[in-house]
């Protein structure tokens, strides 16, 4: 029988530009997660069952892996942004005592580049006894450098006399053009225009766990722990680069503390751990600074986008333009969304280029090119409103064809009390001056591809094994909520084993697709093995196997719940013992496309600038909640995340010497903990879509409604990240100066 | 981080004596927040840490109606913002200690540590300047007071010599009818260096309507912790108003002499001196009338 499909949207990265694609699934017309209102665990507000583990320290990270013998692996990176490695002399570091494998250049094809590019790049490693001795080893690592001319400012490297990035190519990209209808012809007919220039800055990942990799082989065969989004993803990369079938490799990440994207593959330090370890004939655990991470692991790319947009008296957009460019350093692209943000415009063009730059290459970063284009536009919005003299939220919700997000709009209007908000921007008296703003979203968010394997032993325990990794997301707990709401048990009934390439495969934890590719696999696994003790366990009841449900600890004839025998005594019957049942993703539990707004207040203190957060209210739909409280973690991490990139994080490339200036968490500022704000929440349930993910949403429109919260506040407009104090400053001595 | 002695003297002049043997390759350690952390970025160098807390003296945290409150070096900031005769009578201290990085850092971090490590930025040093408090230094010749506007002599300098170490400072007892406050500028609201910091202390007439005399501090606008002698000056028998704590502020704001930096413009800077000022002063005020 040909199988039914369906088409569905989903976000992948091309070029390192986000993309949206339809692709085919299997449709086998099932009808879902069926009545939410009768469960017991999915949707509710369940704590993280491997909390306690991670706060007591019991939980085992990558970096709390202790091996017998272990040695410790530190790699020696280029000290110029631009440079030939000459000569290399490694014969004092080798003869340092406790120094077990040194890996040069030569040593090892396709691994270090002699032409560094960036301050930063891998060009030696050692393993030693201990991280003091390694470090002491790298030191004596004598290097010859030929100095080359760089370039780590956007705007220097787009300069005709600008140092070349690459000899065999230009630092600036041929433009990418995407239009649509006649541009021209748009504005020709729009009643106001407004033009501007908006300004992103580089923000690294800033994971709480570095990147790592312990390595260990035994004989032909490599185990890996790493701090990894994908453990299957570093297995096949080690394997193929160490020339293994798969078999041999095993990767290991029972926790790990963040990716954000950043943490695909084996990437070079965990290749230079695993040869490492090879070299020396001992396990060697390589973990990386907080400096290497901010120089060399990846970062979101700038965004310099120049932008017109054009509108009816009414309100309704009309033309819309936009040039941008960015760097993603010297690898990788630094696209946005190629068209108007959100907004239905029916006239655009836009135009993308990316600049190469000496320093470390973008990565994939929570929601990849989206808070740049949200803040490019919804501050453009607000100031096209302005000029329109329309109600922001009013300009947003007439061209805005979601009719999600006009649901939502009224939602978070109605929680933060829209209508208290400053009529005139920067009215009031007093130094310190509060006001609101807006900001939209749009995600993918769908899953695909992942097998899991449930068992239920004689003794009624149930285990879950399943090959996907828990980024901090809560990708355990909601695997032991949806087995638990099959069986009629409590989540801490189910043993879950994740993040281990030994068990059933499933996809890398990125693009916010995991709680939409495991929680389908889950389902049908669970599903399939309650028949199978169903099956067994009808006819003691005298009943059809269709007839029984398992609830409360219990299984029982669902016409007649007085037939019924606890879940120990159903399992107990397994005359062949356990059942081992191996099942799949399947269509039906999951969707794509969610639709998210975010409302915020400010208070500005307009004589030092300085912007204290004060509420945040975030709308979200990801269609069936299964656990509210990690769905609201997510909300919250993304919502802080965006604060700090609208108000904070920045990296500073010192453009003399070519090196990272705040390559530290003292002065590479990140949120704490005084500078978090209320954030409230909501989800707009839509259960009967599926499981979609959540993940990316609440970082993308957090900064633009913050920069437009400042505005309404005290009449700055501050058109570039991070919006600093003294940019405030700056932006209200205008202001005043054009009053004045 | 490499390898380096440790001594723990139990005396002034055990410590006096290492010091005076290893010189420039001694350090001293009191909480540590800032020299472990540049031992280990390789920030400075020592041979020999001489860790001074087993020494009594350094301990000591007394106040005297007569002598005032002495404050020994390794007192940690949280035994000073939990002292109740600190709280009561030095609050521009406490507003100081209890900014001091984190709440662990507070911990450890001691006031003559801020002082010895004379980070232009030392949020300690202003209120201390204000507060007309000196620097008790051991050394091979014995003891000798500096104020400690004249202590720190450039970025991570101050005039320590070979064998000396700070062993206490000397605040005197708060006159009738005086106050002192001390504020920062950061982007966040903790865990930041200050953009400026800004300390005033004021002492007014019996009706409070008038200036006595003041003074004002300011960090991070100078090569070292800056003493503003003319702002607080011109306070003097000047009327409780905004005219006159405006003029202070732009007598402060003309004396700074900030750079800038990723952590701050020039001209932000500048600017946050005559805000801060103000708001020091009023501060000050407050107090000053409160008490």
């Amino acid at each position: 029988m040909q199988q039914k499909m369906k088409k569905v949207k989903v976000t992948i990265q091309e070029r390192g530009e986000p993309k949206e694609i339809e692709i085919e699934v299997p449709d086998d017309g099932q009808v879902g997660w069926g009545d939410v209102t009768q469960m017991k665990h999915i949707g509710q507000h369940i704590p993280r069952l491997d909390g306690v583990a991670k706060v007591t320290g019991k939980a085992k990270y990558t970096y709390d892996i202790n091996l017998p013998g272990l040695l410790y692996g530190k790699i020696l990176r280029s000290a110029h942004p631009r440079a030939r490695v000459v000569k290399i002399d490694a014969s004092k570091a080798m003869a340092r005592p406790g120094v077990k494998a040194v890996l040069l250049p030569d040593d090892v094809k396709g691994l270090f580049n002699k032409e560094c590019r960036y301050a930063g790049q891998e060009v030696a490693a050692v393993a030693a006894t201990s991280p003091d001795i390694a470090e002491d080893a790298l030191a004596l690592i004598d290097v010859q450098y030929e100095k080359l001319p760089f370039v780590v400012d956007v705007d220097d490297a787009m300069k005709p006399d600008a140092a070349q990035v690459y000899g065999d190519r230009k630092n600036v990209s041929d433009p990418r053009v995407r239009e649509q209808g006649d541009v021209a012809a748009g504005f020709a007919t729009a009643d106001v225009v407004v033009e501007a220039t908006y300004r992103c800055q580089v923000q690294t990942h800033v994971a709480l766990e570095t990147h790592g990799t312990v390595a260990r082989w035994d004989g032909d065969k490599l185990t890996v722990w790493a701090s990894t989004q994908g453990v299957f993803s570093v297995r096949d990369e080690l394997a193929k680069y160490f020339n293994l079938p798969a078999t041999q490799v095993r990767v290991i990440t029972e926790y790990m503390g963040g990716g954000f994207g950043a943490k695909f593959g084996a990437r070079p330090e965990g290749i230079i751990a695993a040869l490492l370890a090879k070299k020396a004939g001992a396990p060697v655990k390589l973990m990386l600074s907080r400096k290497e991470e901010h120089l060399t692991t990846g970062n979101r790319p700038s965004s310099i986008q120049q932008v017109k947009i054009g509108a009816k008296k009414d309100g309704t957009l009309v033309a819309y333009q936009r040039s941008n460019y960015g760097t993603g350093g010297v690898a990788g692209g630094a696209g946005i969304p190629a068209g108007p943000y959100i907004y239905a415009v029916p006239n655009f063009r836009v135009e993308q280029r990316d600049v190469s730059t000496n320093a470390g290459a973008q990565a994939a970063q929570r929601a990849p090119g989206h808070p740049q284009a949200s803040f490019g536009m919804e501050s453009v919005m607000d100031e096209l409103a302005e000029k329109l003299g329309i109600d922001p939220l009013e300009l947003r919700k007439k061209n805005d064809p979601n009719k999600t997000r006009q649901k939502e709009y009224d939602i978070a209007a109605q929680k933060i009390g829209w209508e208290r908000r400053n009529k005139t921007p920067g009215a009031g008296s007093g130094t310190k001056k509060r006001g609101m703003g807006i900001g939209s979203c749009t995600w993918g968010g769908g899953g695909s591809g992942t097998k899991a394997q449930v068992t239920i032993n004689n003794d009624g325990s149930v285990e879950v094994k399943c090959g996907t990794q828990d980024i901090g997301t809560g990708t355990k707990t909601i695997i032991a909520i949806i087995t638990a709401e099959e069986f009629g048990l409590s989540p801490q009934d189910i043993q879950v084993r994740i993040g281990d390439t030994d068990f059933p495969p499933s996809g890398g934890s990125g693009g916010s697709t995991t709680a939409a590719s495991v929680s389908p696999a889950i389902k049908s696994t669970t599903m399939l093995a309650k028949q199978k003790l169903f099956e067994v366990v009808a006819p003691k009841l005298g009943a059809q196997p269709a007839d029984l449900v398992a609830r409360d600890g219990k299984v029982f004839v669902k016409s007649d719940p007085s037939k019924s025998v606890a879940w120990k005594q159903a399992t107990a019957q397994l005359a062949d013992g356990p059942i081992t049942i191996q099942g799949e993703w399947v269509a039906g539990y999951s969707d794509t496309g969610v639709a998210g707004t975010q409302f915020v207040e400010v208070e500005v203190d307009t004589e030092t600038g300085h912007v204290q957060m004060l509420k945040v209210v975030a709308v979200h739909d990801c269609g069936l909640v299964i656990d509210r409280l990690t769905a609201e973690s997510q909300v919250n991490g993304g919502v802080l995340m965006g604060v700090g990139y609208a108000l904070y994080e920045d990296r500073i490339l010192d453009s003399p010497t070519g090196h990272m200036v705040n390559a530290n968490l003292e002065d590479y500022k990140v949120v704490g903990a005084m500078e978090v704000p209320e954030i409230e929440a909501i989800f707009y349930d839509e259960p009967h879509r599926g499981v979609i993910g959540l993940g990316e949403p609440p970082v993308i429109p957090t900064a633009g409604a913050i920069a437009n919260a400042i505005y309404n506040a005290c009449g700055a407009r501050v058109r570039e990240l991070p919006i600093t104090p003294d940019k405030v400053l700056t932006a209200l001595a205008q202001t005043q100066r054009k009053e004045g | 981080m490499y390898d380096f002695d440790y001594a723990s003297p139990r005396s002034v002049r055990e410590a006096v004596s290492l010091l005076e043997r290893r010189g420039d390759d001694a350090r001293v350690l009191s909480g540590g927040t800032d020299l472990i952390v540049q031992l280990r970025e390789g920030r400075r160098k020592a041979g020999l840490v001489v860790d001074i807390k087993e020494i009594p003296e350094v301990n000591d945290l007394s106040y005297g109606p007569r002598q005032g409150l002495r404050l020994g070096a390794a007192v940690p900031c949280y035994k000073i913002y939990g002292n109740e005769t600190v709280q009561k009578l030095y609050p521009g201290l406490i507003d100081a200690v209890s900014l001091v990085g984190g709440i662990q850092i507070q911990g450890r971090a001691t006031v003559g540590g801020n002082l010895c490590n004379a980070s232009p930025a030392a949020d300690t040093i202003p209120p201390l300047i204000v507060l007309g408090a000196a620097c008790v230094i051991a050394g091979p010749q014995g003891t000798r007071t500096v104020p400690v506007e004249d202590f720190c002599i450039a970025p991570g300098r101050t005039v320590l010599q070979r064998g000396e170490f700070l062993l206490s400072l000397r605040i005197p007892p708060p006159l009738k009818n005086s106050g002192a406050f001390y504020l920062r500028f950061i982007p966040r609201n903790e865990m930041d260096i200050a953009v400026v910091g800004a300390g005033a202390s004021v002492v007014l007439g019996k009706r409070r309507t008038v200036f006595v005399s003041a003074r004002v501090a300011l960090g991070a606008v100078a090569p070292t912790p800056l003493f503003v002698r003319e702002a607080g000056d011109a306070l003097a028998e000047k009327p409780v108003s905004d005219e006159s704590i405006q003029q202070a502020a732009e007598i402060a704001r003309a004396a700074a002499r900030p750079i800038s930096d990723m952590r701050g413009t020039a001209d932000h800077r500048r600017h946050l001196v005559g805000v801060l000022t103000r708001r020091a002063l009023e501060g000050a005020i407050r107090r000053a009338k409160e008490s």
